[in-house]
């Protein structure tokens, strides 16, 4: 665990273990976008051994590249670099390049896009060229009140 | 909006200190069930289930920013809006945005309060799903103590 590992990317990133949550272990390279996620580090980690024991090509770490992504039974998941296509490189569930918005080019377009109000909280924006849908709830704040003067 | 529900046990953590709302304190997170929240029963995340992980959802769920402010005697505790995107697969069916402290470990994973969607959702690839604070963009306010 403590020992220093290479990713094998070009890039030569360093290997790193981080916690995700409570109960998720995520190991990813410093420098590419290669990650795996795991409920222990050391199952993560020898997912990571088993997937990276290909060396990656440059145009694999390159995020524009990653075209398909396949969910196995336990969860991992696996990348294919459109560029060179036989290969294909670890992409946990928690690569960081999953998350946040992610739209296909089609739905960044403004003109594409029709806006729902389904409610006053619910908007939905139907990409009319995919027919993907992009749902936007908007929540209420809290308030938590101590009652009495202010001096 | 999507009402705000509040775990009833939240109140007493923050009275015992548990809940660090401030930017540098502890880190709350916001993740998707499917299972219908109890506002008496459930006080921590493991009580209420949290849909796989995978296709882009993480497990644990994401990370809200939350910062603090106070002004003339109100703390506003902000977020930063959370957007999840189905890659490789399709994410749900979740009907609740739960929000929790990831940090604290006594108890462990505390609630915090939860939003109802109002049906289950199933995300489709390549589609999106956006909570956003108080209609703030890309911040807005998660809840105030006055």
């Amino acid at each position: 665990m403590a020992e220093a590992r290479k990713c094998p990317c070009p890039l030569e990133g360093e290997v790193v273990i981080v916690q995700v949550g409570s109960s998720h272990f995520q190991v990813t390279c410093s420098k590419c976008v290669a990650a795996i996620s795991s409920n222990t580090p050391e199952a993560a980690l020898q997912i990571w051994n088993r997937v990276t024991a290909r060396s990656l090509n440059e145009c694999c770490v390159v995020p524009e590249n990653i075209e398909t992504r396949i969910i196995l039974p336990s969860m991992d998941a696996i990348a294919r670099c459109r560029v060179c296509q036989t290969r294909r490189l670890p992409l946990g569930m928690q690569a960081g390049l999953l998350h946040g918005d992610q739209r296909k080019d089609c739905c960044k377009e403004a003109g594409n896009l029709e806006r729902v109000q389904v409610r006053p909280d619910l908007v939905i924006d139907v990409c009319r060229k995919c027919g993907c849908r992009h749902f936007e709830l908007t929540v209420d704040p809290g308030r938590v009140k101590t009652e009495g003067a202010s001096a | 909006m999507a009402a705000y529900n509040k775990f009833q046990d939240f109140v007493e953590q923050l009275a015992l200190a548990k809940h660090d709302f401030s930017a540098a304190g502890h880190v709350f997170r916001i993740y998707l069930s499917n299972a219908v929240p109890s506002a008496s029963l459930d006080a921590v995340k493991a009580d209420l289930a949290e849909i796989a992980g995978g296709n882009g959802y993480t497990a644990a769920g994401e990370d809200v920013q939350n910062t603090l402010a106070e002004a003339s005697g109100t703390a506003t505790i902000t977020g930063t809006k959370v957007v999840w995107t189905a890659a490789g697969g399709t994410i749900g069916p979740f009907q609740y945005v739960i929000l929790y402290n990831d940090t604290q470990t006594s108890p462990v994973d505390p609630l915090m309060s939860w939003w109802d969607y109002a049906s289950a959702l199933t995300l489709q690839i390549g589609e999106t799903f956006t909570v956003k604070f108080n209609n703030g963009d890309p911040t807005g306010t998660i809840a105030t103590i006055a």
